[in-house]
Order: C-alpha cells, then sequence, then structure tokens
C-alpha cells in the first residue's frame, strides 16, 4: 500500500499540455468550464490565475461543435433551410434569414413587399426574446434571481405569437426563398400590437427594478473594457462594439430589406464597460418596438411568398457574400455556387465567435468574478461559436 | 427616403433567370472591392487595410483544383463597403502568412483554416485544432474528392485570377473607392 502513488496526475489534456508552460510557480491553471453555468453551454476556458487575479485566458472550443458547413456542401439548397437557425438558437431567424437572403441575390429572386415586412417584423421579434433571454440569464449570473422570471414571463408571450405563424417556439425556420412559409394574420397584428404597449411599459419596470440598482452597478461598470481599437482588431461587432461608442450596425450601413424606411435609432455607448453593453441591449429592445410598430402601421397586402419563387433553386455561378445585424453582431454568409443543387462553399461567419475572441485580451489582470461578468456582458451562444 | 419606395428595389424579371440555369449573372456580390494578390503580397496588403481602418470579417477558405482559394473579408465601420483580399494556394505547398500579427482576431479564424482544410499559417503563434477534437484522424473534413473539385476559371469565370501588387495605384484605388454606397441600392 505505501507504494501506491497518491499524487495526482496535473499534466491535464491536450489544451491544458499546450497551456500549461509558464515560468512561474506560484499560479495556478485552472478549468472554467465546459460545465461552468457562466458560459451557458459547453465553453471552457483556460484560466492561470494567481489567488483571485486571471493572469492568462484562453478559451477552448468545439464542445458542440456540428460542422454546419460541411452539411452546407453535401445538402440542396432547400434541405439546407434548417441548419443555419441550428446554430444561433436564439436569434434563429436572422440565421434563417442570412441563408435565404444570400440565396435570393445570388440567384436575384424577387421578394414580396408584404415578405419583407413580415420578415422584419418576426426578426425584430426574435431579436427582442434573444435580449430579454441574455437579459435574464445575465443578472442570474451576478446572482439576481427574480429578473430572469419578469424576462421569461415576456419572452414566452413573444414565443407565443411566433409560434401560431411559424410552428416552432426556438429554431424557427419560416424564411423560404422568395418570401416565407405562410401568411401573417389579423390576430397576429393584433396580439403583437397589444404585446409591444406591455413591452414599453415593463422596460420602465425594467429600468427602476434593475438598471438603476446600486448592485448591479457595481458589478458591470467600469468592468471588462474593451477599447474601440480592440473591437476593430478583433472584428467585434453587434452590442459589443456599440457598447463601446462605435454606432455600427448592419441594417444601417449597408441597408438590407426594409429598413432603410424605418425610423430608428442605432443606441451606442462609449463607456466600453460591461454598463455599456448592458445598455445598448436594454435600449435595442425598445428601437426593435419602434420598427415593429411601424412595420405593422404600414403593411402592405400582396403576396407573402413570390408566386414563383422556386421550389429546387442552382443559382448562377459565382459567390457572394450577404451580411445582416444579429442580435450578437454582424452575422454573415459567404456563399459560393459552381451551378449545382447544392452549394460548393457555405461560410458561416458567427459573430459570437470574433466577439469571444477577445476575451483572452480583456480578461488579463481581472478577478475571477469580473470574468464571469464580462463572458455574461459578451452574450455568447456556443452552438453559434462552434457551428 | 420616399424617393426610395417608389423605385422597384429589384429588375424586374429577375425570376426567370433562376430558370435559365446558369446563365444571368449575379445582380448583388456583396464585394465593393474585391482582388486577388499573390501570396507573399498577404502581409503587406493587409497592412494597407489596417491603416485604411478596416477590420477582418472572416477567412473563407475552399479547395479547389489548383489548391486553396482564401479569402479574406474587410469591412470598415466609418465608411462601410466590403473588401475581399483573395489568395490561391498551391496545392503541394499550402501555406500562408499569419495575419495575427497586425489582426489578432484573425488568429481564431486562420486555426479554423488549419481545421478544416489543413492549410497551414507561417507565424501563426497557436497553430492547434481549435473546433475538431484534437485526436480526430483523418484528412480534414472540408476537403473535396478530386472528382468534385473545380477550378478558378470555372468558379470566376470573366475575371483574371493573377494578383495586383498592394503597391500599385490600382490597389490604393481600391482601398480609397471601397464603400457600399453604389451597392447598397441594390440589395
Amino acid at each position: 500500500m505505501s507504494s501506491m502513488d497518491l499524487r495526482l496526475d496535473t499534466s491535464g489534456d491536450y489544451y491544458a499540455r499546450k497551456f500549461q508552460p509558464t515560468k512561474r510557480e506560484d499560479t495556478l491553471i485552472l478549468n472554467m468550464g465546459p460545465q461552468h453555468p457562466s458560459t451557458h453551454g459547453v465553453l471552457r476556458i483556460l484560466l492561470e490565475i494567481e489567488g483571485e487575479y486571471i493572469l492568462r485566458a484562453d478559451p477552448v472550443l468545439g464542445y458542440v461543435h456540428r460542422m454546419h458547413e460541411k452539411m452546407g456542401e453535401v445538402m440542396s439548397y432547400p434541405q439546407y433551410y434548417p441548419n443555419p437557425p441550428r446554430t444561433d438558437y436564439l436569434h434563429a431567424l436572422a440565421w434563417n434569414w442570412a441563408h435565404v437572403a444570400a440565396v435570393e441575390r445570388l440567384m436575384g429572386i424577387e421578394v414580396p413587399e408584404r415578405a419583407e415586412y413580415i420578415r422584419v417584423i418576426t426578426c425584430e421579434l426574435n431579436r427582442i426574446t434573444s435580449h430579454l433571454l441574455w437579459w435574464g440569464a445575465y443578472l442570474l449570473d451576478l446572482g439576481a434571481f427574480t429578473p430572469i422570471m419578469y424576462s421569461f414571463d415576456d419572452r414566452e408571450r413573444i414565443q407565443d405569437i411566433l409560434q401560431r405563424i411559424t410552428g416552432s417556439r426556438l429554431t424557427y425556420c419560416y424564411y423560404r426563398f422568395g418570401g416565407v412559409s405562410d401568411d401573417i394574420d389579423d390576430r397576429f397584428v393584433e396580439d403583437t400590437r397589444r404585446h409591444c404597449a406591455v413591452m414599453k411599459e415593463r422596460f420602465k419596470m425594467f429600468k427602476s427594478l434593475v438598471t438603476d440598482n446600486f448592485i448591479l452597478r457595481k458589478r458591470v461598470e467600469e468592468i471588462g473594457e474593451i477599447p474601440l481599437e480592440t473591437c476593430r482588431k478583433y472584428g467585434a461587432t453587434g452590442p459589443v462594439l456599440r457598447g463601446s461608442g462605435k454606432a455600427y450596425d448592419v441594417r444601417r450601413a449597408e441597408p438590407y430589406s426594409v429598413y432603410d424606411r424605418f425610423d430608428f435609432n442605432i443606441p451606442a455607448y462609449d463607456t466600453c464597460d460591461a454598463m455599456g453593453r448592458y445598455l445598448v441591449r436594454m435600449d435595442e429592445m425598445q428601437e426593435s418596438i419602434k420598427i415593429i410598430e411601424q412595420a405593422l402601421d404600414t403593411l402592405p397586402e400582396g403576396d407573402y411568398i413570390h408566386p414563383k419563387a422556386p421550389k429546387r433553386p442552382k443559382p448562377p455561378v459565382g459567390d457572394i457574400y450577404f451580411a445582416l445585424e444579429g442580435a450578437r453582431g454582424k452575422i454573415g454568409i459567404h456563399l459560393v455556387s459552381d451551378g449545382g443543387k447544392s452549394p460548393y462553399r457555405i461560410k458561416l461567419r458567427a459573430p459570437g465567435y470574433s466577439n469571444l475572441s477577445l476575451f483572452s485580451e480583456v480578461a488579463q489582470g481581472t478577478l475571477i468574478s469580473d470574468a464571469v461578468s464580462i463572458l455574461g456582458s459578451l452574450d455568447l451562444v456556443i452552438p453559434e461559436i462552434d457551428r | 427616403m420616399d424617393e426610395k419606395k417608389a423605385k422597384p428595389e429589384k429588375p424586374a424579371g429577375v425570376v426567370k433567370a433562376a430558370k435559365q440555369e446558369e446563365s444571368a449573372e449575379p445582380i448583388y456580390t456583396g464585394y465593393d472591392s474585391d482582388c486577388f494578390i499573390e501570396r507573399q503580397d498577404l502581409l503587406n496588403a493587409v497592412q494597407k487595410l489596417d491603416q485604411a481602418g478596416f477590420f477582418l470579417e472572416d477567412v473563407s477558405c475552399m479547395h479547389i483544383t489548383e489548391g486553396f482559394h482564401l479569402v479574406y473579408h474587410f469591412d470598415r465601420f466609418d465608411q462601410p463597403g466590403r473588401m475581399g483580399l483573395r489568395v490561391v494556394l498551391d496545392r503541394e505547398n499550402p501555406e500562408v502568412d499569419s495575419i495575427s500579427e497586425i489582426y489578432p482576431g484573425a488568429s481564431w479564424h486562420e486555426r479554423e483554416c488549419f481545421d478544416f482544410f489543413g492549410v497551414r499559417f507561417t507565424g501563426h503563434p497557436n497553430l492547434i485544432p481549435l473546433l475538431l477534437d484534437p485526436d480526430f484522424e483523418g484528412p480534414p473534413p472540408l476537403l473535396k474528392e478530386e472528382s468534385a473539385l473545380k477550378d478558378l476559371n470555372h468558379l470566376y469565370p470573366d475575371r483574371g485570377h493573377t494578383g495586383i501588387s498592394p503597391e500599385s495605384a490600382d490597389f490604393t484605388r481600391e482601398i480609397n473607392n471601397c464603400s457600399n454606397q453604389k451597392s447598397r441600392n441594390k440589395s
């Protein structure tokens, strides 16, 4: 018995060994995740810590990698409909839209005006559900339990509205080449209007309950400061970029669909901290409601899908890059067609991928508890990052 | 904004184009400027884009008959417009300089290309698997079978595939004129 070696194997796995070499002997290598609740899924971060302070951080990805890009190459265009929405399950319609719009533009498929309006309305509703879930989950990370109950209440109501017309609650697959799969009805319009009015009141309550809360502010203000130049170097977009003071939004910078007809602001805060990113998302929900209300007011009559939209598209040879604004930033699809019935190459640009890549730099020198706050403020959806 | 409503957003009769199959020109490409450059000029070209205030969107790789075709997508915050830098690597030696010194965000995009295609990036600080399992055996998953490969002339007909020099006046003009003012009306 005395000869038994009781020392732990501390060499770790492949990534831990790659991460390990360090000259200091008083530091500790710690695995945060892949089961850590604050990583919202299966993100693993290797940390070298000295006491409570992070000296180095290195995210390890790939735990939910499903190779959507390869699936795109072996499936025909319509078969691939359900895949992009399953990468980012929180803002599924934006990915659905990116895929559909890339093919439409490559082929020159016309989309009826009514369909474009329906897309704007549903996509913005979905953006609100995404931000609401982020809001509840982020506060849960920071130790506040109540807000997620309110956010899920509102989120479920929006999901009920979307479920009636899209048939699903989370991984929507509603847009089709040339339009949407089904028309909206009066009840949808009525429900959406009513809920928009309710939400406006709720935002006031959210502000006084949470945003103005002293404890929250202590956890987010001046935490995780990301200078604008860092955002540019890492290609960060969406609320992360706007929280660093640059009002860059694809809906305005590279207008697609009918967004140029609506009056809305691009909220931006130049505090560069987690609070900036928090406030951007809170404001964005209100801007989305503004867009939805305007779109409902001016909703044109007509087809919801182009009557001659191709069922089995075969785009011409060429490549296309289509980008749009998702809840986490710029979603891009690079589609290369060789004239066949499935893409030669489809590359998905996930905004969270670029946003997370700056974490190593930002986390240096912060407390572990602040790292949780920073991670939450980036609004990560791991399946989107791993694709 | 009201004038925009009046004019038709897309050319009429475009659905027909789909039926004729690969005959019509793509209407919208999403690129406001794109050019082929030689492999050894990459760092120089990216440096120029960095000075011009571009950010890196992604690095997209594809397997072609000649070897590999890398497309670096850049965009700008203040003067939006997409710039595509295209580099062709031969299949015997799929290696190119890493741009992660200039754009640290490129590091993950390059690791992804290494994972999926086996393209190597010289000077990359940490070229290890990112999305794939480090124990994964077999050829990189996005390599195509020989019979499925297409060449540049098939994928990009009607254009030259030789690289332009980043020092040339053409390249400077491409950077300066890169703006989506023209193409945004088409989308």
